[in-house]
């Protein structure tokens, strides 16, 4: 079935849209929300099968051809990315009924909720340069009002800097796109793709290259270009830091892994030193911000951004083994600093605090909480056998 | 007759699912919880000592399973004399720990997590010296340093507990880090990661480029791990575990693993003169720090951490020497060591719990309260200080006889020699002393109970005596088998032969010495040296002082980094994305040919309309005026649309320009006061890197027009949109249908703004 790859984007689509609705017209909401998020995660589970079974599935909205219509493609990445997508919504969900309060829940989180999934999955299937950069702005606008849901000063002053921040990297990504458009004549990915391999390398096409580069690594939160990230984490209800630590910034690693290797490297233009200097400078940045960090929030951010930097060193080295273990990584990141995020609002709502200096003897209490933390933890400071440890070593 | 080929992965995996199962026994029996997971390790032991026989007769079992076969990793197990001398010791002492364990720690609630991660440790360690794959032993070797974080954590509500605890873990991985870039130098050096392929090839290794800096590397991760100077400052902050932690992990096991790495790869790496110096020095060191520093301790387990250390150096320092005498007695001493040294920690450990002090100017007259542990102490420190007929005599002998049979090893001889008197000592110090000595007692003892707290110390110091002085085969089927497997043609181990007189000479000599030593030392037991001004210099000061300030700085780095200004954020994206823009433009493009031919007057003009109105905003000082002078910049947008081609787009930006100027307006009158932020300077910066940013911006775009690749896709749009699209206004066609997800997406943008909006003027949360 051809449209197996449309689910992922209809369904958060059918979501938002149904939990609009006034109460009389539509199911309860929270059980929307998590249906439709399991339905997610199914539908995008049979796309990984059917990939796997057909190979690369396409398709061209309203039939119109290729370059001129828009594509979607999906390929194992990316259906690994729709399934880890899906999964992510669906246990948010799960811990948003128990933790959010319901003023939020009432006030169109869930929406929110479904139009950033749909989003993050129109970026995952996304085959073309102008479609990828409507998705960006659909995560963009839903995360910011995430982000502002609830009104709080804290989060007014985070979000104005998030949307400021990342409204930059919408200009910088549309100059890129006008100068990309105006060379070659197309957005189309897989046209880009052919049609870079004939040009000579050099020339301004670099500098317009470069433009996207800088785009996508504000979006993944690079060096010199994270302050967004640690401004804005700390500040919402502790699911709403767990979904953007689960979902934007590796939406920009995963559009960089598309960059080099379908823009990038037809292109000849490999900027792979500029990459390696960025990965580095934003591991160790990020490491020595998250040391010196007391809130737990604001560690796992700034952790978020030296892990960020390991992906970007695995992408740079551009060599397979290397990519596929910075894939690996993305994925192990995804699932355990998404944990720890939860296991930090559980922590906070048990202790009362998310500074550690208030906090203490929670062993003692909840020692299974502990244990959980620490797995968690441990995978991302790379300890085998868990996950984490396989990725470092390459 | 044991199956010798499926029989290492099984031990661990029993092991490793024992911790995990385990707090299921604690709720049937608290009391003997100790006893019963002691079965496992016991069965295990009598399992390797079947090995005994057939490894001593050459035999090599081997066990295979592909993990991840793509990076090297795989699941390899072997078994050597070697491995299994050290199995013998974790599985055999592993046994009398738990055993005490359960006693020592009573019905403490938190024992569950105690015996897991105990077990956890024990595994690991064995699956350690059983790996025949590098990567795989890294793994081990990472998850025993992690073990014995949480070991020395276990008091977790002490704060100097926490401490020890994260300074042995941070010492000892970036150890486990080295080691790690160590085993991946030797794999692609060697092409293999399996241990016996990398054995093999010693001249391959030797003769590369690359050999000084594995070699070093791998030294480094054997002397965090084993604690020599100078990383030798965590093991006696280490002895914040519980006593039978220590017992275990930091006098018999642990500690050894860096001497099992170094002797692993003895036969690989060693015998050069980089080898040679590293492990003297290091070692030799070690030595002789441990022993001084122990003499002047009051608390046992400082003195016996140190004396650790101090044998630790000896080990090295053998193995740096080579040869077949060094190798065997280093064997010995190593065997004979882990089995005193448990006894004696197990042995400070029912003192601390008997009488809740473990120090030494506040005990006394032990001997008649717990007689039976007078008496293991005292066979264990018999075999510390080398009195015939110990295990711990035998290997002295050994020691001596090496170092004299070799040729100019007089000086190194009598440096080992004094560091052995300081020893005796020590070992006096700590087995007779608090049981012998006499004084009025302060704290009244309990009464001891429990055959767990005796069976430990009692056996491991019988061993040292049973086999000191029973006619046994040991030498010939356990330490001479391992020395083979070292690379060595067989070592010199004697038990129960007499050697020569200058030995037994020089032996007598050092208990007399360390006998007047004890004396003395027991006379001024108050004493303490000073370091003085050199006190800042130790390594533990460097690198509390190095932690500190790193913390600092990166605190410093983070608050002027992250510091709260958008305004800064925003002038770092500008300047960086300029910066990198220019260098890019200088490194990839070549010559820039400036070429204005393509813009027209009017553009001219625009541009110049937009120039000023944008600079005009920045010196305004009303809001009514930076308003007008924004849409002045708008109606330049307009112009320039509507010149170019784009009506709609022109139209649409009329919308736009005049909604945003009536919303403005009106508000006017709810805006605070206009006020200055920033001075001149700082606007002359801003508007240096806008204009700049503007110039930029141009030129890329007019280079791009002269280079353009491929015609425009838009010919399609326009041959279609009515034929096929059905309309003819063709950018209707391409927003509704062409490309209309990307619509879709953007409706989606605005109901979403328009939640936002909803919810910021309804939903406020204080």
């Amino acid at each position: 079935m051809k449209e197996g790859i449309l689910f992922p984007l209809i369904l958060p689509l059918l979501m938002a849209t149904l939990s609009l609705l006034p109460r009389r017209w539509r199911f309860d909401r929270e059980l929307m929300a998590l249906l439709g998020n399991l339905a997610h995660l199914v539908f995008s589970l049979l796309l990984f099968f059917q990939i796997r079974a057909h190979g690369v599935q396409t398709l061209q909205i309203g039939a119109w051809p290729a370059p001129f219509g828009i594509t979607l493609v999906a390929d194992l990445l990316s259906a690994s990315m729709l399934i880890i997508t899906g999964l992510v919504g669906f246990l948010i969900t799960l811990y948003s009924l128990g933790s959010l309060d319901s003023l939020r829940q009432s006030f169109g989180y869930f929406p929110l909720l479904h139009v950033v999934v749909f989003g993050c999955s129109g970026v995952f299937v996304a085959g073309d340069l102008f479609n990828l950069f409507v998705w960006f702005e659909v995560i963009l606008i839903a995360s910011f009002v995430l982000l502002t849901l609830g009104g709080e000063r804290e989060q007014i002053i985070a979000g104005v800097k998030y949307v400021t921040l990342n409204g930059v990297a919408s200009t910088f990504f549309l100059t890129g796109i006008g100068l990309l458009y105006l060379q070659m004549g197309t957005l189309n990915l897989a046209d880009l793709f052919g049609k870079l391999a004939q040009v000579p390398a050099g020339g301004v096409l670099s500098l317009t290259l470069l433009f996207l580069l800088i785009t996508f690594l504000i979006k993944a939160g690079s060096f010199p270009f994270f302050f967004w990230l640690p401004a804005s984490y700390p500040t919402p209800p502790i699911a709403v830091s767990a979904l953007f630590a689960a979902l934007l910034t590796k939406v920009g690693v995963y559009v960089l892994l598309r960059f080099f290797s379908l823009v990038l490297l037809p292109s000849g233009v490999v900027f792979s030193g500029l990459l390696s200097w960025a990965a580095g400078l934003t591991m160790v940045l990020g490491v020595l911000g998250a040391w010196s960090q007391m809130d737990i929030r604001r560690i796992l951010s700034f952790h978020i951004i030296s892990q960020i930097g390991y992906m970007l060193m695995g992408i740079s080295f551009l060599s397979p083994l290397a990519l596929s273990g910075a894939i690996y990584f993305m994925f192990h990141n995804i699932t355990a600093k998404t944990n720890l995020f939860l296991l930090g609002g559980v922590i906070a709502l048990l202790g009362g605090s998310y500074r550690l200096e208030q906090l203490g003897g929670l062993f003692r209490s909840f020692g299974l909480l502990g244990t959980l933390f620490l797995f968690a933890a441990l995978s991302l400071a790379g300890i085998p056998p868990l996950a984490g440890f396989l990725v470092s070593s390459p | 007759m044991v199956d010798l080929k499926r029989d290492m992965l099984t031990p661990l995996l029993f092991i490793y699912g024992l911790a995990f199962l385990q707090p299921l026994f604690h709720p049937f029996d608290r009391k003997r919880i100790g006893w019963l997971l002691a079965l496992l390790p016991f069965f295990l032991t009598l399992h390797f000592i079947d090995y005994i026989e057939p490894l001593a007769q050459g035999e090599r079992p081997l066990e295979f399973y592909s993990w991840v076969p793509s990076m090297g990793l795989n699941l390899s197990f072997f078994l050597d004399p070697l491995s299994l001398l050290f199995a013998l010791l974790i599985t055999g002492i592993g046994t009398l720990v738990l055993i005490f364990s359960g006693e020592y720690l009573g019905n403490e609630p938190e024992q569950t997590r105690f015996f897991a991660v105990l077990l956890l440790f024990m595994g690991s360690m064995l699956g350690m010296i059983l790996s025949n794959n590098l990567i795989l032993l890294f793994v081990f070797w990472e998850l025993t340093s992690f073990a014995s974080y949480l070991l020395i954590g276990y008091y977790h509500e002490k704060q100097a507990a926490r401490e020890a605890a994260l300074q042995a873990f941070v010492i000892t991985t970036l150890g486990g880090l080295a080691l790690l870039v160590a085993v991946i130098l030797l794999g692609q050096v060697v092409g293999s990661y399996e241990l016996s392929e990398v054995l093999k090839q010693k001249e391959l290794l030797q003769a590369s480029p690359k050999y000084p800096v594995i070699l070093t590397l791998m030294v480094l991760g054997s002397f965090t791990k084993s604690a020599q100077i100078p990383f030798h400052f965590w093991l006696p902050s280490a002895m914040q575990a519980p006593t039978p932690v220590s017992a275990y992990l930091h006098s018999a096991t642990l500690v050894n693993a860096g001497v099992y790495l170094l002797s692993r790869f003895a036969p690989a790496l060693g015998g050069t003169e980089l080898w040679f110096w590293f492990l003297v020095t290091a070692g030799g060191g070690t030595l002789i720090y441990g022993a001084w520093m122990a003499l002047f301790q009051h608390d046992l387990k400082l003195i016996l951490a140190y004396s650790t250390l101090s044998v630790l150096g000896a080990l090295f320092f053998l193995l740096g020497l080579g040869g077949d005498a060094a190798i065997g007695a280093m064997l010995l001493l190593l065997f004979a060591h882990a089995l005193y040294k448990a006894a004696l920690f197990l042995v400070a450990g029912v003192i601390d719990h008997q009488m809740k002090t473990r120090d030494l100017t506040r005990l006394a007259g032990l001997a008649k309260k717990m007689p039976w542990v007078a008496f293991a102490a005292a066979l264990s420190s018999l075999s510390f200080i080398g009195l015939p007929p110990f295990l711990g005599f035998w290997a002295k002998e050994g020691v001596y006889s090496a170092l004299l049979g070799r040729e100019g090893g007089v000086p190194l001889f009598i440096f080992i020699m004094s560091a052995n008197v300081l020893l005796v000592a020590s070992g006096l110090l700590v087995g007779f002393y608090p049981f012998w000595h006499q004084f009025k007692q302060h704290a009244g003892p309990r009464h001891l109970r429990g055959l767990g707290f005796l069976l430990g110390p009692l056996l491991l110091a019988l061993f040292g005596l049973f086999y000191g002085v029973v006619e046994s085969d040991l030498p010939q089927k356990l330490f001479n088998p391992a020395g083979l497997a070292m690379g060595q043609a067989g070592t010199a181990v004697q038990i129960g032969h007499w050697q020569g007189g200058t030995e037994l000479f020089f032996s007598a000599l050092t208990l007399l010495l360390g006998g007047c030593v004890f004396v003395w030392r027991v006379n001024y037991l108050s004493f303490r040296p000073h370091l003085g001004p050199l006190a800042a210099l130790t390594p533990q000061r460097l690198y509390f002082t190095g932690f500190q300030y790193l913390k600092r700085f990166a605190l410093w780095l983070t608050e002027h980094i992250q510091n709260g200004y958008l305004r800064f954020y925003l002038f770092v994206f500008f300047l960086a994305l300029l910066l990198l823009e220019g260098w890019a433009w200088l490194r990839l493009s070549g010559d820039i040919q400036l070429d204005l031919s393509g813009i027209r007057g009017w553009d001219w003009a625009i541009a110049f309309l937009i120039a000023s109105a944008s600079l005009a905003t920045l010196f305004v000082r009303r809001f009514l005026f930076a308003i007008l002078s924004l849409s002045v910049v708008g109606v330049g947008v307009i112009f320039l649309f509507a010149l170019n081609g784009a009506p709609d787009l022109a139209c649409t930006q009329i919308l736009v320009e005049a909604q945003l100027l009536v919303l403005l307006v009106l508000l006017l009158s709810k805006l605070p006061r206009y006020s200055k932020v920033s001075s001149f300077w700082v606007h002359l910066r801003d508007g240096i890197l806008s204009a700049a940013f503007g110039g930029l911006i141009t030129l890329i775009l007019l280079q791009a027009k002269r280079e353009q690749h491929f015609s425009s896709i838009s010919g399609y749009f326009k041959a279609h949109a009515l034929d096929l699209g059905k309309g003819a206004n063709m950018v209707n066609v391409i927003l509704v249908d062409f490309r209309g997800l990307d619509t879709l997406g953007e409706i989606t943008v605005l109901t979403v703004a328009g939640i936002g909006v909803f919810s910021l003027l309804k939903l406020k949360i204080k």
